[in-house]
């Protein structure tokens, strides 16, 4: 794999089910060694993307390469790709021990070795039954099973959701270790959007099954700008949000290119900050839409 | 892989051969008791029942989950987003679990066949040979045919509705109705079965430890216009009340002759057995081996 090829590329992929799309023209190129933030309210379609880039959801539209390959049937395309479920299934029969042969019976490519000695540092004991392992205890469980299998890609859908805030500490900083000395590309989905802003590099966002921002983080927020000025004159750029103080206004503004803005003190924007006006910019939307469909059926029916 | 197949299925495995186990020792004790008894003791109708049930119990019991325990607690997940295949981890469970229910099966179905030929009561419900549906079906290679078939309907039935509560619930009558339609409608006609006619009234030779059916009483002889007789089914009436009149002969084999009636029907000879056998097994086989690259066919195009 060339170094400009993408690690992940989706082309229009489209999910839906019985009632509703999970997922519609969804496309992005996520370059290779990335760390990739996957935000996006609840029922967005992170969960049903994850999966179909895991191989366990088949897409009704679009299609995707992974590691530069087009997965075909089989599991020969995802061989070196990881995925750590939001449930975080496991066998809970099974013990801890069990647990990694289990994870190497399913691998040829499983370092259980490396596995075991991770989980004796982090205090387990091999031969506890998981389910009785704490939560926290089955999500490190469950992602040493995923680094053990030594992947190129990593997929992991909330992997910090219901963790307590140490348990989540040492979670980042094992994700992060084992990422950086492998050179491995991930997207991970996170309603913490402070959080990703730790260690993301890129990002996609999602909003009712769509793809709304896409891209490298440093270059997204080096073309967004927070905007202070007058309320009574209009701002540069493309507006996402602003907030009126008496006669001050607080506008957040995109831009290609440099930001001329006389009569505007132009202040640099973080990624919570920005993650955040697009998320309201898209639900607004979404209800003016709904709000005009409403209308519009109404003078129909009258 | 037959690590980790072994190491899901074992406790529907290991209480499946188990509750095998359990019905041979039953049925080896009563054995024991039979052999020592001096007056006409025999497998009772509970025990008849139990060798009905048990090849759809135990298939539908380690079928069922086989699949539809891993899509309801999600562990497919875990389990379908590895490097291993859909194809290679189905194969793995089918492999494990064949070959733990499988010669249960086998070495019961022996001990009964046995059983039935040593103990070969008259009257019992076991005739000795096993032609009929009582010997037939929980002897030989059928018995564990069956078993197989059943395993095979739980797995699709579990990849299907994804609980395995709800694909034993459906299982029970989908084996039922598939066993019944075989041996109704199929069975017999496997091979064209022979024809007797009897007029003495006496039971024929050639029907002791047979398969009759369709057995019935008949006018005898040709008929005014050359067709065939009228059918009239059960033991007629006007026998009944001729055996009763003073007077007439007093059995029902002289009362059949004077009435010109004759008790004709169908049979499958005993020594027909192994053929019937192979042939019944080769069905249901044929089924299970259907029914699981049907069930392997749902797996790999199942969505999670």
């Amino acid at each position: 794999m060339s170094d400009n090829q993408a690690a992940v590329a989706t082309y229009g992929l489209g999910k839906r089910y019985r009632r509703s799309r999970a997922l519609s023209e969804c496309t992005f190129s996520l370059p290779p060694g990335r760390i990739c933030g996957l935000v996006g309210p609840n029922g967005a379609g992170k969960s049903t993307l994850l999966r179909i880039l895991a191989g366990l959801t088949v897409p009704d539209a679009g299609s995707f390469e992974l590691l530069g390959e087009t997965p075909g049937p089989g599991r020969s395309g995802w061989r070196r790709v990881a995925y750590l479920d939001q449930d975080r299934p496991l066998y809970r029969r099974f013990s801890v021990a069990e647990t990694l042969r289990a994870a190497a019976a399913l691998n040829a490519t499983f370092d259980f070795g490396w596995a075991r000695r991770t989980l004796e540092d982090l205090g387990f004991d091999l031969h506890q039954t998981v389910g009785t392992l704490s939560g926290g205890q089955q999500t490190q469980l469950a992602l040493i099973w995923c680094l053990g299998r030594r992947p190129a890609l990593l997929l992991l859908d909330e992997p910090t959701s219901a963790l307590d805030p140490l348990a989540r500490e040492s979670l980042v900083r094992l994700l992060l270790a084992t990422v950086a000395e492998n050179g491995t590309t991930v997207i991970v989905s996170s309603h913490a959007v402070s959080e990703l802003g730790q260690f993301c590099d890129f990002l996609v966002l999602l909003t009712r099954s769509q793809v709304r921002l896409t891209g490298d983080v440093d270059e997204l927020l080096a073309s967004h700008r927070l905007l202070v000025g007058a309320a009574e004159s209009s701002p540069p750029g493309t507006v996402l949000s602003s907030a009126t103080a008496g006669r001050q206004a607080t506008v957040l503004v995109r831009s290609e290119g440099e930001l001329f803005a006389p009569g505007w003190d132009a202040e640099p924007v973080d990624l919570e900050r920005m993650v955040v006006a697009y998320l309201r910019l898209y639900a607004c939307a979404e209800d003016e839409s709904a709000a005009l469909d409403a209308t519009t059926s109404a003078r129909v029916r009258s | 892989m037959t690590w980790l197949a072994w190491r899901v299925q074992r406790s529907s495995i290991l209480a499946s051969v188990s509750a095998v186990s359990l019905v041979g020792v039953w049925l080896v004790a009563g054995g024991f008791a039979l052999h020592h008894s001096t007056n006409a003791a025999r497998w009772t109708e509970l025990d008849v029942a139990m060798l009905f049930a048990l090849p759809c119990f135990v298939g539908l019991a380690v079928g069922a989950p086989l699949v539809g325990e891993e899509l309801d607690r999600g562990t497919v997940r875990l389990a379908w987003s590895q490097e291993a295949s859909r194809g290679r981890w189905l194969g793995s469970k089918l492999l494990v679990a064949t070959a733990a229910i499988g010669p249960p099966f086998a070495l019961l179905a022996g001990l009964v066949g046995w059983w039935s030929r040593t103990l070969a009561v008259p009257d019992s419900l076991f005739t000795g040979v096993g032609i009929a549906p009582a010997d037939f079906d929980v002897t030989g290679p059928a018995f564990v045919s069956y078993a197989l078939f059943a395993f095979a309907l739980g797995i699709l039935l579990g990849a299907l509705l994804g609980r395995p509560i709800w694909a034993f619930v459906a299982g029970v009558p989908t084996y039922v109705a598939v066993r019944s339609a075989v041996q109704e409608l199929l069975r017999p006609r496997m091979i064209p079965p022979l024809r007797f006619v009897d007029r003495t009234g006496d039971v024929p030779a050639a029907l002791t430890h047979a398969w009759v059916f369709n057995a019935a009483w008949q006018a005898s002889g040709p008929t005014a216009r050359g067709a065939a007789p009228p059918t009239l089914g059960g033991l007629p009436e006007s026998v009944m009340r001729c055996v009763a009149q003073p007077g007439h002969p007093p059995t029902i084999a002289a009362c059949a002759r004077l009435l010109r009636l004759q008790y004709t029907g169908l049979y499958q000879p005993p020594d027909r057995y192994w053929v019937l056998q192979g042939i019944e097994s080769a069905i249901f086989l044929a089924l299970a081996f259907a029914l699981c690259a049907l069930g392997a066919l749902a797996v790999r195009h199942h969505s999670v």
